[in-house]
């Protein structure tokens, strides 16, 4: 026990110890795991038609400046020996759902960000896990064993430090940072690195002589808040390393989603559009279930082409709150096209989203999880529940796309589907 | 002068009221009993206006004076008290005096003029509540029969008071010579049916759970003989001995419960009621404080029982049983099982009709062949 006791000031270093989880280059690892052949060179994973960006690359390559979300036209271009792959979001999935296990093996606590990154709540884990350090390397190496797959690690007081540290760490990094290191370490930073920082935020810091996460920290705290407001003050605190935002155990994250960009622009009132809408609302249905979670409200997003320069489109968001927290895909396929059909846009259609929020834990879902034996819609529900088991049931063996229902079709019409 | 009363008698008298005392308090006199001497005997009644219980004993009376008092504390005093006999002395302004052994105490009654009247079609008449619709029939019943059948069906009667129709046990003819009692609260049902020569009624009552609680009390205080329960209106009355409850029924329409009881199941499972009452108990030391879930998973000759909680653990137990077929599991709450289970008694098997997670589950005792309990799963 004694050996396993942190030093005696343990407590003020590390009053919480937050730890950022994030493969590296997942997709394209994945890929590899699977055939290793590709092992050592570029691989490279987006979506094969003309508006297809690349959703990750392999480090080798990265060396030739292939990145992330950068088009797959330019990612050729940069790098035509590379071996592009159009990925299996199917088997992401899978993988993805090894690594969480070995997340939660670690700590109950565990706040997934996306399929290959997390959050976890490390406080109080030293008596099991050992000092900070050693937990995260027990962390890395559960990851690996588990999923053969390679993660970074950032370990510090704060998620937003946490964050920055895995990136800075990787590939296959560690680093950790505790509470009294923690000011030193932003302080060079860009101030773009703090989260809400974003180009216009960072615009007008410029003007005013901010450039560093530094000059912030030492910026008159009623200036910032004259020009920015309340969050100003966050800005002012988050620069000193100050940021309790808590990691919030899975099933409290806000959101679930589903988007595609076209590779043509759809109209409005397009069967495709639909579709694409129903491939989302079913597919995120699904998750729903696989997570036992139910969702209140549905929300709509499109992203109108007409360019607003600088690579950007106005972006339409439609909310609806279900009466009854729902994980159907019907359901929700229903409540975004019924939102749909209330948006007026004379611009064809670029992007198209589902995503759910005001989420409730499966037990809590549909007021409670005891089912009923006179609920007016009782028998109805029970029969989509056991469709949407069943759908479920061949969905897991063949594959998302072997069972859609009649309209839904994502992929033809969306080379590039994004999963929040 | 004033009466005296064998106080053993007026302690077993005063127990059967407490339950229909207890929980007003805002109208005072619904939390007293109105004590009514009448040469050689001293009737005791308390009433919550819906419910009310009238009992008879034996009382040496000098006079015909009615008193009110506090149910509970008159219980209490009788109950604390020292001595064979009690004595009240009714005194001015509604005052009485009390004196067992050695104790003596004062308290102030209430005018037992204004003490509300039994439910009864006059009273409900003078209320201009009484209507010619209703039931009318007359249960006659051995006791014993009748104190099973409450036992098997009260503890599904909904705690909400909001649903009305689901706040009592539903009571009909079943065949001729026959009676049904069926209660739910929408996520489980128990159906009893017991023998009743000659009874036959049209339509059915919805006997309120409180009201039937203290019939079933009184059920209890003597041995096995016939009773009499009469439903007249929106009235039930059953007089046994010295002893008389009577309510009114709910208002209200029982729902279709015949829809809900699947006609077949596609596993029957026998297993031990001792067993599966362990293992529910043991399992549900770690289901969820709200919700209760345990989790029955069906394999090749086993059920497990087990439960996880993510805060504390987990338990799990697996029972023998003759199972085949794809496994399977499905969720219940465990307080649905341990209810029912609880009146089954111990020695005896069950038979648990399950068809997949999301169907109703049926159980069943060689117990009781009339005994029917439909239970909906849980989602896991």
């Amino acid at each position: 026990m004694a050996s396993r006791s942190l030093s005696p000031d343990a407590d003020s270093r590390w009053p919480r110890v937050i730890a950022h989880a994030d493969m590296d280059a997942f997709y394209a690892s994945v890929e590899i795991l699977d055939n290793p052949a590709l092992a050592g060179l570029p691989v490279i994973v987006g979506g094969r038609s003309a508006r297809g960006v690349v959703t990750s690359a392999s480090y080798e390559a990265r060396k030739f400046g292939v990145r992330s979300a950068m088009p797959t036209v330019q990612a050729r271009k940069l790098c035509p020996q590379g071996v592009f792959v159009p990925g299996r979001m199917k088997r992401y999935l899978e993988i993805s759902r090894i690594v969480r296990r070995a997340f939660d093996s670690v700590s109950p606590v565990v706040e997934p960000l996306s399929l290959d990154e997390a959050f976890l709540d490390l406080t109080g884990t030293a008596r099991v896990l050992g000092a900070p350090i050693e937990a995260a390397r027990i962390l890395k190496r559960r990851v690996f064993e588990e999923s053969g797959l390679v993660v970074s690690v950032g370990v510090a007081t704060t998620k937003m430090a946490a964050k920055i540290l895995s990136d800075l760490s990787k590939p296959d990094g560690l680093l950790v940072l505790d509470q009294s290191q923690l000011e030193d370490f932003l302080a060079p930073l860009p101030v773009e690195r703090l989260w809400g920082v974003g180009r216009v935020t960072l615009a007008r810091m410029n003007q005013a002589g901010i450039r560093t996460v530094g000059d912030l920290a030492r910026h008159d705290l009623g200036e910032l808040r004259e020009a920015f407001g309340s969050v100003g003050e966050r800005f002012h605190q988050m620069a000193h390393g100050i940021d309790p935002r808590p990691v919030v155990a899975d099933w409290r994250r806000k959101s679930y989603g589903e988007e595609s960009t076209f590779a043509r622009d759809l109209e409005l009132g397009s069967d495709e559009l639909r579709r694409v809408l129903i491939a989302h609302g079913e597919a995120i249905g699904r998750r729903l279930r696989a997570d036992s979670i139910h969702a209140r409200t549905v929300v709509l997003k499109l992203k109108l082409a007409r360019p607003l320069g600088h690579g950007r489109y106005p972006v339409l968001t439609r909310s609806v709150t279900l009466d009854n927290p729902s994980d159907d895909g019907r359901t929700i396929t229903d409540a975004a096209t019924l939102l749909l059909a209330k948006v007026t846009a004379r611009d064809r259609i670029r992007l198209a989203g589902v995503q759910v929020h005001n989420l409730e834990r499966g037990e809590g879902g549909r007021a409670d999880a005891q089912l009923g034996l006179f609920d007016g819609a009782a028998a109805g529900e029970d029969r989509r529940e056991r469709l949407n088991r069943a759908l479920d049931a061949v969905a897991a063996r063949f594959g998302e796309e072997a069972l859609t229902r009649g309209l839904a079709k994502a992929e033809r019409a969306a080379p590039t589907r994004r999963i929040k | 002068m004033g009466l005296v009363i064998d106080r053993a008698a007026l302690q077993t008298a005063l127990a059967l009221m407490q339950g229909i005392v207890e929980r007003r308090t805002t109208v005072p006199i619904l939390g007293h009993v109105l004590l009514e001497p009448v040469s050689g005997t001293l009737s005791i009644s308390a009433t919550d206006l819906e419910v009310g219980i009238r009992t008879e004993i034996v009382a040496r009376t000098a006079n015909e004076k009615s008193i009110t008092l506090n149910a509970r504390k008159l219980f209490e005093i009788v109950r604390e008290a020292e001595g064979d006999e009690v004595k009240l002395d009714a005194l001015d302004n509604d005052w009485v005096e009390i004196k067992c052994g050695r104790a003596k105490f004062k308290m102030m009654g209430l005018d037992s003029r204004s003490f509300p009247a039994m439910p009864s079609q006059s009273a409900m008449k003078s209320e201009g509540l009484a209507s010619k619709k209703g039931v009318k029939g007359e249960l006659g019943i051995a006791s014993t029969d009748l104190a099973e059948m409450i036992d098997r069906t009260i503890f599904s009667v909904s705690p909400d008071e909001a649903r009305y129709n689901l706040s009592g046990v539903y009571l009909e003819a079943a065949g001729p010579g026959g009676v049904r009692m069926v209660a739910t609260d929408g996520h489980r049902l128990s159906m009893v049916e017991r023998e009743a020569p000659g009874f036959g009624m049209q339509g059915g009552a919805i006997i309120p759970r409180k009201g039937l609680q203290e019939l079933r009390k009184v059920l209890d205080q003597s041995g096995d003989q016939d009773v009499k329960l009469s439903l007249d209106g929106q009235l039930a009355y059953m007089k046994r001995g010295a002893t008389e409850v009577s309510m009114r029924l709910v208002e209200g329409e029982f729902p279709d419960y015949r829809g809900v009881i699947p006609k077949q199941s596609r596993h029957a499972i026998k297993v031990d009621r001792d067993a599966l009452f362990s293992a529910i108990k043991r399992a549900s030391i770690f289901s969820n404080e709200r919700y209760h879930g345990v989790k029955l998973s069906l394999a090749s000759g086993s059920m497990t029982v087990s439960s996880t909680s993510p805060e504390m653990g987990e338990a799990s137990e697996a029972l023998d049983v003759d199972f085949t077929g794809e496994e399977f599991s499905i969720g219940f709450n465990a307080n649905y099982f341990r209810e029912v289970l609880g009146v089954i008694a111990s020695g005896n098997k069950v038979e648990l009709g399950l068809t997949d997670d999301v169907s109703p589950g049926v159980l069943r005792t060689d117990a009781d062949p009339k005994f029917t309990y439909v239970v909906m799963p849980m989602r896991l």
